[in-house]
């Protein structure tokens, strides 16, 4: 049954990935964004079957709610028309591109088909019944992590400052 | 804890400088200039690299509070790390108070961004966990993708600034990808224990994808070939003092970070066993790089292009160090070559770009050799300096690039672990083309008639920000004695590598269990 | 006394600096006198410093050191700014700063009227300074540093008179030719480096290899091969620099700059760097035979091949150009022989005899305007009699007339080459043990004994040629320098007197004898095997040589046969165009080397950058267009997919190795 529910999740993820910018989806940056939710609800289904609740919840408040949204704001203020687009053209570099990559995630899938590869993780998830509850993320957060943790509200004033001055008007 | 704070005191101080001078800028009357701003800046960051040198001298701290010595080592590896990142900071600002004015694009936040930028790079090479150098990461990638965008009313640099920002977004993919699998082969992200970890096992296929994204990430961020090619079109359209500070400072950390990284968490014997261990991979995209960034330097006409090739080529000579260094105990690296070069071609480099910065008057988007033109004979100081600068990258005696590369390849020649005289011989062929592009820049500045007058900018902290880091080329090349010591310092000092295993074992981070059968 | 003699050796060497400093960075403000006064002053002051060393050394002291400063110091690595002043060293010194200072003096004249006076004495003083270091120095980075530093001067000067195109892409050339001898050179020495555990010091070299000389038939093959390598990348930057075959190009077109420092630079000093270079390195060459073997070959083909160039030039420099790279083949036929002393002594000579006839022919062309052809000159010994004399006893000295310089080194040299070939069994019992190469060797250097035999022939003709053509026949230039040459002032007169008066005397300066102390334990046993029954038969033919040589020319040129010449060049036009144009070696490294380079490179620049980067096809956007048009068209069209796209199959190919 997890296995079931797992492939089901993960060949969503990836499908609805590839919709994001692959036409006939990816033409329509409208499209684009809203097959990006979808993506973000099946990660946030991964996320579960992970005992990883609060990261799950936080992907779809904060993802697909959130971010989505913006890009979603932005897509329409820009109003962009399909002939600004231009044409798609297949090009070589593309085509070298798909190439690559599809070389790459079919090593990875070898990987994981492979004896002894990389299907059973070296080490699993802690027993614990209170592994990826709020209270033990936030434990985490203030105790081992405190120093990212903090570094990230620099981090996050730095985006913001960017962001002003690329964006504003008048400085 | 107490002492912690006092031990943290670099990273803090700059924080608070790159907080406050945000401020500052807020309550200064916007029609004035901003000049103190940056005066401030420097100021601070003085005292964080008095803080610094202080350590340093103590020979690095041992972090008592657990819960930061998980995060961060504060071994001279990182304080020499610091050392030349706040340098190089502080020649940048110095460089940039009068260059800001001149493009029309004086903000008070360029200073804070270059500050926390300065930040990202230290958090980054004292980190002891992969997440808090990926934060670190992040902090100095951010900051610089506005800074390559700063003279936002030039469509070069907005492409400049966009090219970086979606390419190092691609990068960091891949850094994440590889840091998931770290944490999913060991169980956890801490540096220490994940070499403990891959001690005890074999890191089988987990370790091959682990290396290659790390390559791919790390490849990006130093700019090696094949993922170099946005480095021309981002310094061109950079504002040239933050072309210095990437090539001084952010190439200085993403080195160091590497070397901390693969020494450390993947410096045992397994990943030496892999089909090609990640020190070939090196020892190939060395050759690789520094060929393609020297052959590519040659046929540029524009200055900053050709800097940019040439700093590309000088990842290739830096690789020869980390694939010289082996580590030894877990943590040390051995191999004082790699740290003498980084502070050689840090400095050069933030002062060539330095200078490059005078002729940013009229907009820079093209600073051909010719502009050079008779440089020498309205600007002989600076002239001067470029001279130093251009003779130290391209390994004339008697300057610090020199002695860098005859250090490194010294340390490549003396390696036990791998041959490394083919490597060495293609260093060499290549840094005598080197010669060629270097000497040009000499040639037409001493030896040409100038074309067409053009404006400069006459700046006294500029010429305070390349007459010191000509000072210090030189000096580190002439009186190397110091500097050897202290790169020696750095590469073999690791005092808290135990006490941060110890640490990591005390604390509740998730610890690594059996496989649960599904 | 209270002066250590250690330290005159930083006078010898930081003199000339100091005045480069001075020269350099003031000499704009100082006036001509000042800078007249520093320039030669630091030079002659390094001069008579050097004499008191030498002085020192004569009366049967110990060679010595002076370390400057611990360069590095720091754990297992020791590098020291040190100088080593010992027999081969005070000869070079001599040679450099005597006659640097006599070249000095005679620039004083001869670039009086220049604009940039000053910024040439400061690249003259600091060539001097780089020269020093490369004979003085004690370990072979210091060598190195005057390498390069002695490069970099060439080239500064060369296009000294920047403003001209063609004297700049002389200095290109000189430049890029240079590199491709330092490749060499500094892999040899990283090799070296490496072969040596980082042992850098001469003494320490020295010591190291004369274990092995000792059983040099019993050398591993490895080693023997590991040395023959070395020596031959050593070679390369030799030839680079010392203008051999096939790198000798360089140093003709290095005359575009001014007359002194062709003098200097490309006769006297520089271009000797490699003779000196070996001759430091002989334990080490000593212990390859092929490596020996190539270099005498080297030498003796560029000697004759320069020479057979040298007798159709029509241009004053160039013939004393070829005639520079003709001798420096002597030179290293000289050292390829084991002859090191006999070579040295050339270098000496040949300093002083080419240096005088380089400065005699500054004099002729500041007389004549600027003039170089020979063929619009004439009867100059009516307007420039002193230069006339001097010019003539550099002709001779060079043509080996018993009794002058050149002769009795030019004997030494094709005695050591004639004394090896035919005393084969003497030598090959002693160092040069390799008995399989034995047979093929006595032949050999027999052949090159004649080959050096006929390049002299060629010397002593093209010479007289140059000097008959030069100061007798009738004047063919325009009336107007006839009217009114600018005749040579003292400045310029006194460094040829006593330039002349060296090319006499130095000849009887036991040069051989004086080097035996610094020549490893095989070198000296070769020297002393050297004697042979052939000796006393190649004095007379030499003589006869060079007689022939000379006669011949004033019978082509000034005697009854004046016709012949242009009868020859008519009659055999195709040769003479194959000669006069250089056997169009330039043509032929400009089809195969220059050609091929610019097209990889550009080939390179155009996949990698315009292809790759840019985009197969047309490139996108042009590039300044409104930002948010350009940012769509960024995103759809522009590069930077491409650059993930590079990075994608870096990926991949990672991908491919490790998997």
């Amino acid at each position: 049954m997890e296995q079931v529910i797992f492939w089901i999740l993960a060949i969503g993820t990836v499908a609805s990935s590839v919709a994001v910018i692959v036409p006939p989806m990816g033409r329509n940056p409208v499209h684009g964004a809203l097959s990006l939710v979808v993506a973000f609800f099946f990660l946030a289904g991964l996320y579960v079957m992970l005992v990883a609740h609060l990261v799950a919840v936080l992907q779809v408040l904060i993802y697909a709610g959130a971010i989505v949204v913006l890009f979603l704001f932005v897509i329409m203020l820009l109003n962009i028309q399909s002939e600004d687009l231009g044409h798609p053209r297949p090009t070589i570099s593309k085509l070298i591109g798909v190439i690559a990559v599809g070389f790459v995630s079919i090593v990875l899938i070898g990987f994981i088909l492979k004896d002894k590869g990389m299907a059973e993780p070296p080490v699993g998830l802690p027993s614990d019944s209170t592994f990826g509850t709020v209270k033990t993320v936030g434990n985490l957060l203030y105790t081992s992590y405190i120093v990212p943790f903090e570094l990230t509200s620099i981090l996050l004033l730095v985006a913001v400052i960017g962001a002003v001055i690329m964006a504003k008007r008048r400085l | 804890m107490a002492a912690d704070l006092a031990h943290l005191s670099p990273l803090l101080i700059v924080c608070c400088v790159g907080l406050g001078i945000l401020l500052l800028d807020v309550f200064a009357d916007p029609k004035q200039p901003k000049t103190f701003i940056g005066y401030v800046a420097v100021v601070g960051l003085l005292v964080a690299l008095a803080a610094t040198g202080w350590l340093f001298a103590t020979g690095g701290v041992l972090l008592t509070q657990p819960y930061f010595a998980v995060a961060l080592t504060l071994d001279p590896f990182a304080l020499f790390g610091f050392a030349l990142i706040l340098v190089v900071a502080i020649l940048t600002t110095l460089a940039s108070v009068h260059y800001l004015p001149s493009q029309r694009c004086e903000w008070g936040e360029y200073y804070s961004l270059v500050v926390f930028a300065s930040l990202g790079m230290m958090v980054m090479v004292a980190a002891a966990d992969l997440i808090t150098m990926f934060v670190g990461l992040e902090i100095m990638s951010v900051a610089i993708y506005v800074l390559a965008g700063f003279k936002r009313q030039s469509p070069f640099a907005i492409e400049a600034a966009m090219k970086y920002f979606f390419l190092g977004a691609f990068a960091t993919g891949f850094l994440l990808y590889g840091l998931a699998f770290v944490y999913g082969a060991t169980g956890s992200t801490n540096l220490n224990v994940v070499a403990e970890h891959f001690a005890k096992n074999d890191p089988g296929l987990y370790g091959i994808v682990i290396v290659i994204m790390m390559i791919v990430a790390f490849g990006f961020k130093i700019a090696a070939v094949p993922f170099h090619m946005w480095t021309p079109d981002v310094y061109e359209g950079s504002p040239s003092p933050i072309a210095g500070l990437m090539a001084g400072g952010v190439k200085t950390a993403a080195f160091l970070a590497l070397a901390r990284v693969f020494l450390t968490a993947f410096g045992g014997a397994d990943f030496e066993n892999l089909a090609i261990s990640w020190r070939e991979v090196f020892y190939w995209l060395a050759i690789l790089t520094m060929t393609v960034g020297n052959i590519l330097a040659v046929v540029q006409q524009n200055v900053k292009r050709m800097l940019a090739y040439s700093s590309i080529s000088h990842a290739g000579y830096i690789l020869i160090g980390i694939v010289a260094s082996r580590s030894v105990d877990g943590g040390a690296v051995a191999g004082s070559g790699l740290f003498f070069y980084l502070l050689a071609y840090a400095l050069s480099s933030v002062g060539a770009f330095a200078v490059v910065s005078m002729l940013g008057k009229d907009g820079e988007e093209d600073i051909t050799y010719g502009n050079l033109a008779g440089f020498a004979y309205r600007h002989g100081f600076a002239a001067l300096c470029m001279v130093i600068f251009m003779a130290s990258l391209a390994g004339i005696p008697p300057t610090a690039g020199f002695l860098g590369k005859y250090l490194v390849f010294t340390d490549a020649l003396a390696a036990t672990h791998m041959n490394l005289l083919p490597l060495v011989l293609v260093a060499v062929v290549n840094s005598m083309i080197g010669v060629y592009y270097y000497l040009k820049v000499i040639v037409f500045m001493y030896m040409r008639e100038p074309r067409r007058e053009f404006e400069t900018i006459r700046s006294v902290p500029m010429g305070i920000a390349f007459g010191l880091a000509a000072l210090v080329v030189v000096v580190c090349g002439s009186f190397p004695d110091t500097t050897i010591r202290w790169s020696a310092k750095a590469a073999t000092g690791n005092p808290s590598a135990d006490s941060a295993i110890s640490a990591a074992s005390v604390i509740d981070v998730p610890a690594p269990v059996a496989t649960t059968a599904k | 006394m209270s002066l250590q003699v250690e330290s005159l050796l930083g006078i010898i060497v930081f003199l000339p600096l100091l005045g480069a400093v001075i020269n350099g960075l003031a000499g704009k403000k100082l006036g001509k006198g000042v800078v007249t006064f520093v320039g030669c002053a630091t030079v002659g002051v390094a001069f008579v410093a050097a004499l008191f060393a030498w002085l020192h050394l004569k009366s049967g002291q110990q060679p010595f050191h002076w370390l400057a400063w611990n360069w590095i110091d720091a754990g297992s690595l020791h590098v020291n700014l040190e100088y080593y002043f010992d027999h081969l060293s005070a000869l070079m010194t001599l040679v450099v700063t005597g006659v640097g200072f006599l070249i000095h003096v005679f620039s004083v004249g001869y670039m009086g009227e220049d604009k940039s006076y000053y910024r040439y004495f400061a690249y003259l003083n600091l060539f001097m300074f780089s020269m020093l270091n490369l004979v003085l120095g004690s370990n072979m980075v210091v060598m190195f540093l005057g390498w390069e530093g002695v490069g970099l001067c060439s080239y500064l000067l060369i296009g000294f008179w920047f403003d001209d195109d063609l004297k700049a892409q002389a200095g290109q050339k000189a430049f890029i030719v240079n590199r491709i001898g330092d490749f060499g050179f500094l892999i040899g020495m990283f090799l070296l480096l490496f072969y040596a555990d980082g042992t850098v010091d001469y003494l320490q070299l020295q010591s190291l290899f004369s274990d092995q000389a000792r059983e040099v038939g019993t050398l591993p093959l490895r080693d023997s091969l590991t040395i023959t390598a070395i020596c031959l990348c050593l070679f390369v930057g030799a030839c680079g620099k010392s203008a051999q075959i096939p790198l000798y190009v360089w140093l003709p077109d290095a005359m575009a700059g001014p007359t002194p420092v062709s003098a200097l630079i490309h006769a006297a000093t520089m271009v000797t760097a490699g003779v000196y270079m070996i001759t430091r390195l002989n334990f080490l060459f000593m212990l390859s035979p092929i490596a020996m073997a190539t270099i005498a070959t080297v030498g003796a083909l560029t000697a004759i091949f320069a020479a057979t160039i040298g007798i159709v030039q029509r241009d004053i420099k160039k013939v004393l150009a070829y005639s520079t790279v003709s001798q420096l083949g002597y030179m290293f036929l000289g050292v390829g022989v084991g002859a090191f002393g006999a070579s040295v002594f050339h270098l000496m000579t040949h300093a002083f005899f080419k240096a005088l006839l380089f400065l005699g022919s500054g004099a002729v062309i500041h007389a004549m305007h600027g003039e170089q052809d020979i063929f619009k000159m004439g009867n100059l010994r009516k307007l420039l009699p002193i230069t006339h004399i001097t010019f003539l006893i550099g002709t001779i000295a060079i043509a080996g007339v018993p009794g002058f310089a050149g002769f009795f080194s030019k004997e030494a040299i094709l005695h050591g080459s004639a004394g090896l070939g035919l005393t084969t069994d003497v030598a090959l019992t002693g160092p040069w043990g390799l008995s399989e190469y034995a047979g093929v060797f006595a032949g050999w250097f027999q052949v090159l004994t004649v080959v050096g035999l006929v390049a002299a022939l060629c010397t002593a003709f093209y010479m007289f040629r140059l000097y008959f053509v030069t100061f007798w026949t009738d004047y063919r230039g325009d009336r107007h320098s006839w009217d009114h040459p600018h005749k040579p002032g003292f400045a310029m007169e006194i460094p040829l007197m006593v330039l002349a008066v060296l090319s006499i005397v130095g000849g009887y300066f036991p040069v051989s004898d004086w080097l035996a102390p610094i020549l490893s334990r095989p070198a000296q046993l070769l020297v002393e095997n050297h004697d042979s029954a052939l000796s006393h038969m190649l004095m007379p033919i030499s003589i006869t040589v060079a007689c022939i040589g000379i006669v011949a020319a004033w019978f082509l040129y000034v005697g009854p046969g004046r016709r012949l010449p242009s009868l020859f060049a008519s009659r055999l036009s195709w040769l003479h165009t194959v000669v006069f144009n250089k056997y169009f070696v330039d043509e032929l490294y400009h089809g195969m080397i220059v050609r091929p380079v610019q097209v990889v490179a550009q080939a390179l620049f155009l996949v990698v950058d315009r292809v790759v980067i840019d985009g197969i096809g047309v490139r996108g956007a042009p590039w300044v267009v409104a930002m948010t048009g350009r940012m769509i068209r960024f995103v759809q069209n522009g590069e930077v997919q491409r650059y993930a796209v590079a990075m994608v199959v870096g990926l991949a190919v990672l991908v491919y190795f490790l998997k």
